[in-house]
């Protein structure tokens, strides 16, 4: 037998005739009812999985660069809080020497209450250096939404969008940070909210300090500007400070600081080395606190939400796949119906010398086809949906907007506006990532749930009665 | 296969079937002898459920028999495995049945060619042949026409064309021309009582039509299981 030969029957008795041109063609192009409906099932079920597929990987890289450009870094190196910007100097200088690396801040951050004449709201203060904004990593995630990104002096800060909105304050008005501030009452004691110094690591800095009064600390700040990374989890609590005000108001306890680290490749596999080589740098210049295991990477660092990103994609992607196994179920049953119809050519076939392997080939060659065909079908109509998923999204809420609006008119009431992806939640705009790899394996996957679905009906053709048909025939 | 290559196409000898029910056992076949030479044609006539179709179906091995020896083109049927009959059908017998049978969803070039494309005949190989029986059957100008362009006799020829395709020894033809009407009949019955000479094949044929039973070179008639000379 011929591989050629099953499948080329296999592949005419389920498309039907080439189309012929001509007077008298009865030329009948496409596949019979239900193997069309076959293949339009497993199009249809595949459509949801690859675009699930795409635009969760395009969810997931889309804030996982936000929050590696924009918060975490690509590497963290906690440092103790009494490091001053002078201090950290040298440190900064080393880490942009080391292989692999291309920026490095030191960065102090806090959390407080903002307060404005309106409202108030909890918020994430962060004290960087001007250049952190200047990064190309940085400026690709971080928006200038109004005035000025970076902030200066002692009194100016830049908010998040979100946490503008929440505040109901814009650029210009004046909002109150409450920081808390500990006073030192015991030994060792110092000035209300300033660090006690000589710690020996950042893991211990404080142990034996004598803290024993709190002293909530009101600053006030004027709003220079808004700043949006295109992520509510983001925009809605950070607030950028300078440097300089960072050193009074960011203090032990409720401040940390670190050293962010960029590097050329964030993505790939070579981080562990770089994080060795950020070790061999830092442990000369702080041989007091530094530890190796002071040093983090961005998957370290931001574990829980990675690791909640991911089973979230294999939920919705196992929910997709049992979709795609009822339409290769719905295959099974549909060539069952196909070998029925076309039982009487089997038996031919047979009379003509064809085996039960050939006939077993002809139905599972009419399964891979159906399922070839099905995959190509709902992977290109996945992927094109997935390129235009922010116009269909956006199309979409223009049509339901104009209708409801319309009601709304009727009614005589006001409409409210709908948004799909209410930006409060997602990301502003899908970014559109497609791993031509994972699309592949699970085209793989289909055409084999097809391949596998086309087995028992393969069987059932494999063992009509020759004999019988042609007598009852 | 046996070494009697030069001997009788077909040779049955004892030749018993029956066909068993809850009710009652269908004594069809009770002991058919039959020795036919190559390159001849035989006719079997006899009523509806005489056991004509029967008896062509066990000569093609699409039947199993009970008793008795059947050795066509060579091949003991009765020592041959259920592995085997595929090649042997595949081979060494052509069917012609009384309705066509022709597969719809291919043209009548493609229908003659298959059973020799599934033996492994490259395709072009396959093609050629196809081509070549149809141009001897008459069917040159219409062989990629698909079955529901073709006339009845036209249908019928490119059967024909189908079951010689992989060069049988025997041709077996159930009612042939039972669909046909007169003119078409008589125009397939002169190309089957030809084959012999043109293929070197015997036919077995069998029919209701006394005048078709006539044309063959042996005449049997099958009544009560057993088969007498006509």
């Amino acid at each position: 037998m011929r591989i050629g030969s099953p499948f080329f029957i296999a592949a005419r008795s389920l498309l039907g005739r080439p189309r012929r041109g001509g007077r008298g063609s009865v030329a009948r192009p496409g596949p019979s009812g239900g193997m069309a409906g076959a293949i339009l099932g497993i199009g249809i079920s595949l459509i949801p999985l690859v675009l699930v597929l795409i635009v969760s990987d395009g969810m997931i890289e889309g804030i996982t660069s936000r929050y590696m450009e924009t918060k975490t870094y690509h590497v963290q190196v906690a440092a103790p809080d009494f490091i001053s910007s002078l201090d950290a100097r040298r440190g900064i200088e080393a880490l942009r020497k080391t292989k692999g690396v291309t920026a490095a801040w030191l960065e102090k951050d806090g959390s407080g209450v903002a307060v404005s004449s309106k409202a108030s709201n909890a918020i994430a203060m962060r004290s960087i250096e001007p250049s952190f904004f200047e990064d190309p990593g940085t400026a690709r995630y971080l928006r200038l939404v109004d005035g000025r990104m970076i902030p200066e002096g002692r009194r100016e800060i830049v908010l998040g969008t979100a946490l503008a909105q929440a505040l109901k304050v814009k650029t210009g008005d004046m909002i109150t940070v409450i920081t808390p501030s500990y006073v030192a009452l015991g030994e060792g004691s110092g000035s209300g909210g300033s660090s006690p110094s000589g710690a020996a690591s950042a893991g211990s800095a404080y142990a034996g300090s004598d803290l024993t009064a709190f002293s909530p600390k009101l600053s006030f700040f004027r709003i220079v500007g808004t700043v949006s990374a295109g992520y509510r989890d983001l925009d809605g609590l950070w607030a950028f400070i300078s440097p300089v005000a960072g050193e009074s108001l960011l203090t032990y306890p409720s401040a940390s600081s670190f050293f962010g680290i960029k590097t050329a490749e964030p993505f790939s596999n070579g981080l562990g080395d770089i994080k060795e080589a950020v070790s061999a740098s830092l442990s000369p210049h702080y041989p007091d606190w530094f530890e190796p295991y002071l040093v983090r990477t961005w998957p370290e660092i931001e574990r829980s939400l990675y690791r909640s990103f991911g089973t979230t994609k294999s939920m919705l992607l196992f929910i997709m796949g049992i979709a795609l196994l009822v339409a290769a179920i719905n295959l099974g049953s549909s060539l069952s119906t196909f070998v029925v119809e076309r039982s009487m050519d089997i038996a031919i076939l047979r009379s003509a010398g064809a085996t039960d392997a050939t006939i077993r080939s002809i139905f599972a060659g009419a399964g891979l086809i159906t399922g070839g065909l099905g995959t190509l079908l709902g992977v290109s109509a996945g992927i094109f949906l997935a390129w235009n998923v922010n116009g269909l999204i956006a199309g979409l809420e223009w049509l339901i907007n104009i209708a409801d609006a319309g009601f709304a008119f009727l009614r005589g009431q006001p409409s409210v506006p709908l948004k799909l992806l209410d930006p409060g939640y997602y990301l502003e705009r899908i970014p559109v990532v497609v791993n031509f790899g994972q699309v592949a394996l699970v085209a793989g996957l289909s055409i084999a749930l097809s391949a596998a679905a086309s087995l028992v009906p393969a069987h059932k053709a494999s063992r009509i009665s020759v004999q019988e048909l042609i007598r009852k025939s | 296969m046996s070494d009697d290559m030069q001997g009788a196409a077909i040779r049955c000898a004892g030749l018993v079937k029956n066909f068993e029910s809850q009710a009652e056992t269908l004594r069809v076949l009770q002991g058919i002898d039959l020795e036919l030479p190559p390159a001849s044609s035989c006719s079997i006539m006899g009523a509806s459920g005489s056991g004509k179709s029967t008896l062509l179906s066990i000569i093609g091995a699409l039947e199993r028999f009970d008793a008795g020896e059947v050795t066509v083109g060579g091949y003991k049927l009765h020592e041959l495995p259920e592995k085997g009959l595929p090649a042997f059908r595949s081979g060494v017998v052509g069917f012609v049945f009384q309705f066509h049978y022709l597969l719809k969803d291919f043209t009548a070039l493609e229908n003659v060619a298959l059973p020799a494309y599934m033996a492994g005949a490259p395709r072009a190989e396959a093609w050629a042949r196809a081509e070549t029986l149809l141009a001897k059957v008459g069917m040159a100008g219409r062989k990629d026409h698909y079955p529901s362009e073709l006339s009845g006799g036209e249908r019928q020829r490119a059967a024909i064309a189908r079951a010689l395709v992989n060069n049988p020894r025997v041709i077996l033809a159930d009612e042939p021309t039972g669909n046909l009407d007169a003119a078409n009949a008589a125009a397939i019955r002169e190309l089957i009582f030809g084959l012999p000479s043109l293929t070197g094949a015997a036919v077995i044929l069998a029919t209701h039509d006394r005048g078709m039973a006539e044309s063959a070179g042996y005449q049997f008639q099958l009544a009560e299981g057993r088969l007498c000379p006509l």
